[in-house]
């Protein structure tokens, strides 16, 4: 028989569907099988006003427990006087059953105590009214309310629940809500109940009601795409189909209902993404666009489950759409009257983070550094002077009033006023880059002038926050620092600049305020996490990274190297030169701090003599593949030391000119890579 | 429907489903929540059920009258019931079915909105309720009132009045809602709006003001160590209205208002206490 139960709410916010669902599934599965309830199938399913879990071919009894546990030695059953021991006794109870049940049995190693349990199956439905009530306050939320005496916690208030196996209702209060086997329509009419005769019957139920509901959320996707689609066919155009406003919107209706509208061309002026994010975050509508994805004057609502009085609702809706338009001509008109010098000027009223002054002189900084960068990385005099140019303006946005109300906007905006008054499009470019890449692993800024400018912006962010010991611990980054870092290391190895670690940090820190928790020694080990993260993505193992880890070397030459030594390391002499280094390495901890320098006079043995001579020939490498290679081609000559060559003799003088040596091969060994950290190859 | 009539229909309805309907409060507030029938309303154990029109002031959003959405004062209609009851939501759709706005035939969301208020102290959970796309409505389930957690919840619906006005009549603007059948909104407040957007922008006295908020500040703790919540809450109000004229006046910096905030709702808390105090008192004695 299968199982039902649906949580009945007021409108969840529609952002608490889908973690509500995933919650309900998961604890259901470690809920039945604690309950040692077996089942073929389960799946969670909802509206924001109806959470559901469904159980298929749940057997009507949980399975009985049969099973002996071992417990202490036969001697500990009882004592001189017959009777059971403490020890016995409280084995019993441990696992619930008298000591007279208790059983002794023969092991290889002599007799002991065995427990004999056996626990009968106890009935499903019996279950389920403790199991349903469980699984309801299982379920977390962002954010929990109180609305009846009971102070029941939950997203919104609990206001019907059905609880059914087979045609069963299993039958238990939460909340002062009773289960029962009724399902309501609708919220915007009349709430008579819908009387679910069996779990199977529950979604066609639902959606056979004369205003359908779509309990599934892959049905409800489905029927709002069409929905869409029928629109915009009458219209010979397309919808932009944003993700998240889709699934929003899946979450937010019980049966979507689309309706197109035609909007003023005049707004078809406002820039397309001010446009587009009016529409879709402020009041939820699809943009229309032709198949160049160009906006047309069109927008797509979409209604809950009703689709009379189209016309009127279409009117109201087109109304707010104006309204908000409105509103955002008005601040995008103001924004182009003020112009982006006047913008730039009000950053100095507009807080960076306490102790790294106002956006003004984060401008400032970021300007400088933007020069110093260009000049390390040499470009050329037009670049220089545009991403100059860009730096100085790249914050001018954040005082527009169109990013005051849309924040997401930031560096778009500035790009179209840059466009508006003229500008050149290398700048405009770079201002709309700014912010690239906005995730992990989103797109990086195009050009090279916008690379430069974005980087120096993140440089400055960083520096600026480690400065003020503002470092992101465990979860804790509210300043999403791990993101801005990774943005940078991904700019600098996409470009191939020549940057190090150290070098970035430097140049970074140079232009920055005192400051009295300063943490700016942190920042190089966590841009170098980050290269690691990019390093093990690809599939570099970790005692390579770790034998590569560089703060002085470019970026892209530790990436580089990383990869070579990891070829390299296929070879077995190489392999075997790492293991030496690691000997060397070793024997030099005990060494005296100061060994007296190497006197070539005192090298009598041929194993010395010979090491010695191999380090001096060297040929010069001129890249990190040659020096590993003529690292191996001391494989043998080490290994001949190793085994003839005793360096802690009893003649001190002898022993200090070994070690001496060996600090000299040591110093040859690790110049390219940290050897010593590589692990023993198979 | 006209907007004296949206308004009658609205208490007629109310009346209908057991509300007291009561007339505004007569002191200058931002918001019907200051109500004392809110207020304090919602701090006891007592059930309660009422309704009212209430007047609130907002000088900073006053434009003159030449911003066809904006108003310096304007109208909320407020219901508040404790306990909240089970079927609220069906009752609040009847509502709008009473002013002439079936639900059936409209697009009526409830959009994720919760609702706090930190001079009261005061936070709630809810929805901002949208019709074909437009914000009509707050509704709230109060959770925590002058730093109280509340025990019975108390439910909060606050009709924008003009808002509904200007879908029900299909006005463009504020100022064309008609009140009755002759005469327009803008005729009624026009003037009002025009010469108070001057005196909370450039005329209100900034030093008298601050005297005003200390002396009224002062006197509220006074009247509460005497018992006398009721005079205190009304200093606490006052504090909180001419807090709000300073700042529209740009009197106000960041860390004053921090302050402030912080002050009227230590107000709010002790007017609260005083009120609890003496009803558990009673109660007792019962």
């Amino acid at each position: 028989m299968n199982a039902l139960l649906q949580i009945g709410t007021e409108h969840l916010p529609a952002r608490f569907l889908r973690p509500a669902l995933q919650q309900l599934e998961e604890n259901a599965v470690n809920i039945l099988a604690e309950n040692r309830l077996k089942y073929s199938a389960l799946e969670t399913y909802g509206t924001y006003k109806k959470l559901v879990l469904e159980i298929k071919d749940l057997a009507p009894v949980s399975e009985d427990i049969s099973k002996e546990v071992k417990g202490p030695p036969a001697k500990l059953l009882k004592d001189a006087n017959g009777n059971f021991t403490p020890q016995a006794a409280g084995f019993a109870a441990k696992n619930g059953i008298k000591p007279e049940q208790l059983i002794v049995k023969e092991t290889e190693k002599g007799p002991f105590i065995y427990a004999d349990i056996k626990i009968k199956g106890i009935k499903t439905d019996k279950l389920l009214a403790v199991i349903f009530p469980q699984l309801i306050k299982s379920l977390n939320f962002a954010k929990n309310m109180v609305w009846e005496d009971s102070g029941f916690r939950f997203a919104r208030p609990i206001r019907s629940i059905i609880a059914l196996y087979g045609t069963k209702v299993i039958k238990f209060e939460i909340a002062g809500v009773k289960s029962s086997n009724k399902a309501y329509g609708l919220s915007s009419f009349k709430q008579t109940p819908i009387i679910i005769k069996s779990p199977e019957a529950y979604k066609d139920a639902l959606r056979n009601q004369i205003r359908p509901i779509l309990v599934d959320l892959d049905e409800r996707r489905k029927a709002l795409l069409r929905s869409i689609e029928g629109c915009t066919k009458a219209l010979g155009f397309q919808a932009d189909l944003d993700e998240d406003l889709i699934n929003e919107t899946v979450n937010f209706t019980e049966h979507p209902i689309a309706l197109a509208g035609d909007m003023a061309l005049s707004f078809m002026q406002l820039p397309k993404k001010l446009l587009t994010t009016v529409l879709k975050t402020q009041i939820k509508m699809f943009p229309v666009v032709n198949n160049k994805g160009e906006l047309q004057p069109h927008f797509i609502a979409v209604r809950d489950g009703v689709s009379v009085n189209q016309e009127e609702v279409k009117t109201g809706f087109k109304n707010v759409m104006t309204a908000r338009l409105t509103d955002a001509v008005f601040f995008f008109e103001n924004d182009l009257k003020l112009g982006l010098d006047k913008m730039r000027e009000k950053l100095k009223n507009i807080n960076f983070i306490d102790g790294m002054g106002t956006m003004e002189d984060k401008t400032k900084r970021i300007s400088a550094l933007t020069s110093a960068l260009a000049k390390e990385l040499h470009f050329n005099q037009t670049d220089t002077e545009n991403a100059k140019q860009a730096a100085a303006y790249a914050y001018a946005d954040l005082a527009s009033s169109v990013v005051y109300e849309f924040t997401d906007l930031q560096g778009y905006m500035g790009a179209v006023y840059a466009q508006k008054e003229g500008r050149a499009p290398d700048i405009c470019t770079a201002l709309e880059e700014f912010y690239l890449p906005l995730s992990a692993n989103s797109e990086l800024p195009k050009t090279a002038v916008g690379s430069l400018v974005s980087l120096a912006g993140k440089l400055d962010t960083l520096a600026a926050n480690f400065k003020v010991g503002q470092v992101p611990s465990g979860s804790q980054d509210p300043f999403a620092l791990r993101r801005q870092a990774m943005g940078a290391v991904r700019i600098i190895l996409a470009n191939n600049w020549p940057l190090s670690i150290n070098n970035s940090v430097e140049l970074a820190s140079k232009n920055l305020p005192e400051s009295q928790n300063n943490c700016l020694k942190e920042l190089p080990e966590f841009l170098w996490q980050r290269l690691q993260n990019i390093l093990e993505e690809k599939q570099i193992p970790e005692d390579i990274i770790s034998a590569v880890k560089n703060f002085d070397k470019p970026l892209n030459t530790v990436l580089l190297n990383a990869n070579i030594l990891k070829e390299e390391l296929k070879s077995p002499t190489l392999q075997a030169v790492a293991e030496a280094a690691k000997r060397v390495v070793n024997i030099l901890k005990q060494a005296p701090q100061n060994l007296p320098p190497l006197n070539t006079a005192l090298l009598k043995e041929e194993g010395e003599i010979a090491l010695n001579k191999a380090v001096d020939n060297l040929p010069k490498a001129e890249d990190f593949s040659k020096e590993l290679k003529n690292l191996a081609s001391l494989k043998q000559t080490l290994e001949d030391f190793f085994a003839k060559i005793m360096v802690n003799v009893k003649e001190a003088e002898i022993k200090n000119n070994r070690l001496a040596l060996l600090k000299k091969v040591k110093a040859v060994l690790l110049n390219s890579a940290a050897l010593e950290n590589l692990k023993k190859r198979g | 429907m006209n907007f004296q009539d949206i308004i009658h229909n609205l208490q007629v309805y109310w009346k209908k489903q057991g509300c007291l309907v009561v007339q505004p409060y007569d002191l200058e507030k931002g918001a019907g929540t200051f109500n004392p029938f809110t207020f304090f309303g919602s701090l006891t154990k007592k059930p309660t059920s009422v309704c009212y029109v209430e007047p609130c002031r907002r000088p900073a959003d006053g434009r003159y009258g030449e911003n066809p959405n904006r108003l310096g004062k304007y109208y909320q209609f407020q219901v508040i019931l404790k306990p909240s009851p089970a079927n609220i939501q069906q009752l609040y759709l009847n509502s709008l079915k009473a002013i002439g706005l079936d639900p059936e035939i409209h697009d009526v969301r409830w959009i994720e909105d919760d609702w706090q208020s930190p001079t009261l102290g005061a936070s709630g959970v809810g929805w901002e309720i949208w019709l074909d796309g437009m914000e009509i409505t707050q509704f709230t389930y109060f959770q925590i009132m002058a730093g109280y957690n509340l025990k019975p919840i108390t439910v909060e619906i606050t009709y924008g009045l003009e808002r509904l006005a200007m879908y029900s009549q299909k006005k463009d603007t504020i100022f064309d809602i008609m009140w009755n059948d002759t005469t327009t909104y803008g005729e009624m407040v026009m003037e009002s709006e025009r010469q108070f957007s001057h005196y909370n922008f450039e005329e209100a006295n900034i030093a008298n003001l601050r005297r005003y908020v200390e002396e009224n500040e002062e006197e509220c703790r006074a009247l509460c160590k005497k018992g006398l919540y009721l005079p205190a809450y009304d200093c606490a109000m006052r504090v909180s209205h001419y807090f709000n004229t300073l700042e529209a006046r740009g009197a106000i910096s960041v860390s004053d208002r921090t302050n402030i905030i912080a002050k009227i709702r230590h107000l709010a808390k002790l007017c609260a206490g005083e009120y609890i105090k003496q009803a558990e008192e009673k109660e007792a004695v019962k």
